[in-house]
């Protein structure tokens, strides 16, 4: 009985010891640094994103966590510096994206307004053409060799030939030596 | 703005300087040479890291600024970096190095992370 009783004092004194250990006061001091060097760290790793960025050079974790002097493992852990390097690389993604579709759109629209512009001008010079040195080439229309056969249409534009070197009313003879073969047409101009 | 085309160029400079800085009569001298030459070398110390951190360095070093043959497109020439920001990569210790010594026992181990 007395064991029992005493058994039962030393566990209400362990007890009664192990709450006094919990009113140990914090280690501030330690906390506070460990804020401040977390907090330096992160302020490392904004300036190295921000050097990133300018450079143009690829935004990644390692090359972060090595510019910052901050291990790779605190830029996933650390909520501020993650958050940081995510947006950076989402902001370089959508850069590099809109880059991409600008410079195809600057593209596209540069040489569908030069196919126009020169359908313009093909039309202009066709109907500047004096009438007495203007004279349609017939031997176009024999011209398979090199188009495919029946098409004499390259996109929208009729690929009839004017040309000012022959009279109007000659005949002529074209020969041409290509890979398909030697091609000869026999034609004869006449006026528009 | 330098590139890492500019390293070799900026390294020789800068053994130049500390060779002349070593050959002063004395000790002022010396000290204001090595003081003229700081921020340039501090920023190539940011540049020697930037490149060693994007695997660039060792090409750094062998490229052969005399050969007619250039890749200007490589990011040995295209990616350029801020003087100023090499200086900040360069002359900043070790972020995990900045705190000061502890006094009280349980924080001895202010961890290399808090998050």
């Amino acid at each position: 009985m007395d064991l029992a009783r005493t058994t039962a004092a030393a566990s209400r004194e362990a007890r009664a010891g192990t709450q006094n250990t919990a009113r140990v006061p914090r280690p501030e001091q330690a906390i506070d640094a460990r804020r401040r060097a977390a907090a330096s760290k992160v302020a490392a790793v904004e300036k190295a994103i921000k050097a990133l960025g300018r450079t143009g050079a690829p935004l990644t974790r390692m090359v972060v966590a090595r510019l910052a002097g901050v291990s790779r493992s605190f830029t996933y852990e650390n909520d501020v510096a993650n958050r940081m390097i995510t947006a950076a690389q989402a902001m370089s993604q959508v850069r590099a994206d809109d880059r991409i579709e600008t410079r195809t759109a600057h593209q596209e629209a540069s040489w569908r307004e030069r196919a126009l512009n020169a359908v313009d001008e093909i039309a202009t010079l066709v109907g500047s053409l004096p009438p007495s040195v203007g004279s349609s080439v017939t031997y176009w229309d024999n011209c398979e060799s090199r188009m495919a056969p029946g098409l004499n249409r390259i996109g929208t534009v009729f690929a009839g030939k004017t040309s000012s070197f022959f009279p109007s009313g000659t005949s002529f003879y074209v020969n041409e030596t290509n890979s398909n073969g030697d091609w000869t047409a026999h034609g004869r101009t006449s006026r528009v | 703005m330098l590139t890492g085309a500019d390293y070799g160029y900026w390294k020789r400079q800068e053994q130049r300087w500390a060779t002349l800085a070593e050959g002063a009569p004395d000790e002022t001298a010396r000290d204001y040479i090595y003081g003229a030459f700081e921020k340039s070398s501090q920023a190539l110390a940011g540049l020697e890291k930037a490149l060693l951190a994007l695997g660039l360095l060792d090409q750094a070093k062998e490229l052969d600024l005399r050969s007619p043959h250039q890749d200007f497109f490589d990011p040995i020439w295209r990616q350029g970096w801020r003087a100023g920001d090499l200086v900040d990569i360069g002359s900043g210790k070790e972020a995990s190095e900045n705190h000061e010594p502890l006094t009280n026992g349980p924080g001895k181990d202010n961890g290399s992370r808090e998050s």
